[in-house]
């Protein structure tokens, strides 16, 4: 299994440079006066020529594209992902403000959903066409279609401003940072961001139990005289999750960088509107850092899959 | 099985990892003044005063720095945390003395001499000297990241010193605490841009490059000379504030000040955390939709919304000059086919999209403004009237009107195609353009549009500014036809830039207004206010603070907190 692990790791550096190049050379390389798009068109055109020189020279403008990449990537080798070109602001301190709380906010919603679905998928599988089955199947027909700014705004209305359960927005209280201070600020987005999640894994898991259930080995467990409880945990259940895990490990990535949606609802800053507000502002340097932290998780994410699946399914791990 | 237990085991144990790396370990130490919105005060614990909690938003971000005060025009803690030399009053129009006892000016609006005052203290301590406000206005002018305060371009050596030849304004001088501006052109209004000014510290960031300035680590926790002084900060989550209590004027009422951040959020957040009482007062940018605020003001009768009269006017500038295309409109330079054009844009029904935030104006000054001409008619959509001028100046109803516009939002992508459809019936074909990339060089050097859809910057203290725009030196260079437009307008447009009397400035502004509703080079469209929203249950906010946009006397000793 370590040599396993090993090979996927080392796998990952010529992706991720193949990553590395096309997103620089991509967001680089367009078109115009990087700096014009670097400050608002009114600023820029009240410049001297000496000031718009200057600030080239201090943003590494003038260098040809293939020293600024080799910069680039040295620097964000060496821990330094550069300044925003827009704010001026240190990108490593803007990721390491943002990044642990959109991944803390993902992770419990994978793991909120991962329960929620796999736990309501099995019902609905052993359960078949019974009242139960359908309420499941019908929670995840709601959960699929609706998008989630609905829910979100609802839990809002509901345990905000009616009950006054959870605030309505923002990260942690003022004046206190720590752990259990912002959990409270947690529950609310957590649900929300669970939920679609949480609806595709019930049906997942409901449609692989049933596949499973189906198998010669299973009815060949019945026939061996086995409780059902044990056929269906020990026996069905178990080869049920591969498909299952794979959908909810590479979902890591779209909760990172999907999250705008939740983060813009309950206020809570994360990298998702980070990305969003570098791309309208043309802030190149702070798009192709979140655009490769974002392809950092996925192929992480991949690589988790792989990781999973071979724990879960010896027969991966030996071809 | 077990795995999988072990493998969900592990990934909340790596949560908790992660939630360890959250950045907390930089935070300095809550202040003893800092209150959670939770805290109470009980019989065991000192009393802790309630704070007043502020949105905060700035244009560049929260994540690691303040933005200058320069550029910041979306949050209240500039004008908490520092100081201009003077304090303008928008809704008196008055000039207050702030870190200048005094001013003189010369009688052609020429010299400036400002008599600094003495004893006050930087919030670390230091003495502020005249060095701080000679670097203050050097900065506006040389560090490439501010845009610059208007008029600065008449301080003599302007030129020289932006050319790079020197890096000092030779008409900035400072002797003891007397500093003097000499600029190059009359111009009564400078003492405004002074009062927008906020000095910044020399002894910290006078070593540094100007290009520099703005990412230097003061910016992490600024510090000023103002009422208030910034304790604690969580990037990017929160500030709070503490009252400066060796403040130079009368100290401020309350004592805390939180502002929390509504960045990601935005509007709809800030307002409904003023409802929940999570935020007190939700200023300026912050509440951006009128319609929203309404709604909610409707069903919570302690939520109050103030629509602040703003000074940046809407409109259409034609394009006689130049289109890198070659493709110049030459009916567009007859008069009488911009006066269709100007007929055919129905400006009432521009405003309504933003349900009453914005006010219709026939003018580019602001029909509320005490320098509006009340004598210009409103122009109401006519299409026969206009048809019939365009008929008389023999118009080519082949030719297609490009309108260029850059606001990529829904209301302006519905109020072009309003344009299209308005212009239709008189048998006008335009084809809007969105812009987007390059913004500067598409606006000022392919020019491929014959309307450009844009804001006209005003301001309470300079109100006819938009006309500024009509000059034959104008940055708007595609208008062309600036011999035409310059005999028409430059001396107007001078005399009314160096004019310190009210009076004579409103008849030039009148002037102004009437030349272009004559020559039509520009259509007016709409002033968008701003408005700010607040929980009149937990705050009392002095009266007429924000009833005009621009105002730097903010009079936090009349601020209050009710609960």
């Amino acid at each position: 299994m370590l040599k396993y692990v090993l090979r996927k790791l080392l796998a990952l550096i010529p992706k991720l440079l193949v990553i590395s190049i096309v997103v620089f050379f991509a967001l680089e390389l367009l078109p115009g006066d990087a700096l014009s798009r670097t400050i608002p068109p009114d600023q820029y055109h009240e410049l001297s020529e000496n000031q718009k020189n200057e600030l080239r020279e201090s943003m590494g403008l003038n260098d040809p594209a293939p020293v600024r990449y080799i910069r680039w990537l040295g620097n964000i080798l060496h821990g330094d992902f550069g300044y925003s070109s827009s704010t001026g602001q240190n990108i490593g301190k803007m990721l390491a403000g943002r990044l642990p709380y959109t991944i803390e906010l993902a992770c419990y919603g994978l793991i909120l959903a991962a329960i929620m679905g796999i736990f309501f998928g099995f019902l609905a599988a052993v359960f078949k066409n019974t009242i139960i089955d359908y309420l499941c199947t019908a929670f995840s027909v709601l959960g699929i279609s609706l998008p989630e700014f609905i829910f979100g705004i609802s839990w809002i209305i509901i345990f905000s401003l009616t009950l006054h359960w959870f605030p309505s927005g923002g990260r942690m209280p003022v004046g206190d940072s720590s752990y259990l201070a912002r959990i409270p600020y947690m529950v609310l987005p957590v649900m929300t961001m669970a939920i679609s999640l949480t609806a595709a894994g019930v049906r997942y898991t409901r449609s692989s139990m049933l596949d499973v259930l189906g198998k010669d080995y299973v009815k060949t467990a019945r026939s061996k005289g086995l409780s059902e409880f044990k056929v269906y945990v020990k026996h069905a259940f178990r080869n049920c999750l591969t498909p299952v895990m794979t959908l909810l490990v590479m979902r890591i990535p779209m909760l990172v960088g999907g999250s705008v949606v939740i983060e813009t609802v309950f206020n809570y800053t994360g990298i998702g509107t980070m990305a969003m507000t570098a791309l309208t502002a043309g802030d190149i340097p702070v798009v192709m850092i979140t655009v490769m932290a974002s392809a950092v998780l996925t192929l992480l994410a991949s690589t988790l899959v792989d990781l999973v699946t071979a724990l879960i399914d010896p027969r991966v791990r030996f071809e | 099985m077990k795995k999988i237990i072990a493998l969900l085991m592990a990934l909340a144990m790596s949560l908790g990892v992660l939630a360890g790396c959250a950045n907390t370990a930089d935070t300095p130490e809550s202040s003893a003044t800092t209150s959670t919105p939770e805290e109470q005060p009980t019989a065991e614990s000192p009393k802790v005063e309630t704070p007043l909690k502020l949105t905060w938003q700035q244009g560049i971000g929260i994540d690691t720095l303040f933005e200058s005060p320069h550029k910041d025009s979306q949050s209240l803690y500039p004008d908490m945390v520092f100081d201009s030399m003077i304090t303008y009053d928008a809704a008196e129009d008055k000039l207050y003395p702030a870190l200048a006892t005094e001013w003189t000016v010369n009688d052609d609006y020429t010299v400036y001499t400002f008599t600094l005052r003495e004893g006050v203290l930087w919030h670390d301590g230091e003495p502020f000297t005249a060095d701080d406000v000679v670097w203050s206005i050097h900065d506006c002018v040389l560090n490439p990241n501010n845009g610059g305060m208007q008029f600065f371009q008449y301080i003599k050596g302007y030129d020289a010193a932006k050319e790079g030849t020197t890096d000092k304004l030779e008409g900035v001088r400072a002797e003891g605490n007397v500093v003097t501006i000499e600029l190059t052109q009359p111009t009564a209004r400078f003492l405004y841009s002074i009062g927008m000014t906020k000095i910044l510290p020399y002894h910290l960031l006078g070593n540094i490059a100007w290009a520099d300035v703005d990412s230097n680590e003061y910016w992490t926790k600024p510090i000023g000379t103002g009422a208030y002084k910034i304790d604690e900060v969580k990037f990017p989550d929160y500030f709070t504030c503490v009252r400066n209590d060796e403040y130079w004027g009368e100290p401020a009422c309350i004592k805390n000040v939180q502002f929390i951040s509504y960045q990601t959020g935005g509007s709809d957040a800030a307002v409904a955390a003023v409802i929940t009482g999570n935020v007190d007062f939700a200023t300026r940018q912050v509440v951006v939709d009128k319609s929203v605020a309404d709604n909610i003001t409707s069903q919570n009768a302690d939520v109050k919304t103030i629509i602040m009269n703003d000074f940046v006017t809407r409109g259409f500038f034609f394009n006689t000059g130049v289109r890198a295309d070659g493709n110049v409109k030459e009916d567009l330079k007859k008069k009488e086919v911009r006066e269709a054009l100007a007929l055919l844009i129905d400006e009432d029904a521009i405003a309504s999209f933003y349900n009453g935030q914005a006010t219709a104006s026939p003018t580019f000054v602001n029909p509320n403004a005490t320098e509006y001409n009340t004598d210009i008619p409103t122009v109401s959509k006519d299409v026969n009237a206009a048809k019939k001028l365009l008929d008389d100046a023999g118009f080519d109803y082949s030719q297609v009107i490009d309108i260029a516009y850059y606001y990529n939002d829904q209301t302006s992508h519905d109020i072009m195609q309003l344009i299209v459809q308005d212009c239709a019936e008189a048998g006008v074909t335009v084809n809007p353009i969105l812009l987007e990339g390059d913004l500067a060089a598409l606006i000022y050097t392919d020019c491929n549009y014959d309307l450009l859809y844009a804001a006209a910057n005003g301001a309470a203290t300079d109100q006819a500014k938009p006309y500024n725009q009509f000059a034959s030196n104008t940055s708007y260079t595609f208008m062309g036809m600036s011999e035409e437009r310059g005999a028409l307008f430059d001396d107007l447009l001078n005399k009314y830039n160096a004019s310190g009397d009210s009076e004579e400035r409103k008849e030039i502004a009148w002037q102004l207004q009437a030349l272009n509703y004559e020559y039509c080079w520009g259509i007016p469209a709409y002033i968008l206010n701003n408005c700010v929203c607040y929980n009149t249950a937990n705050v009392q906010v002095p009266e007429n603070v924000f009833s005009v946009g621009g105002t730097t006397n903010f009079r936090w000793n009349e601020w209050k907190m009710l609960k």
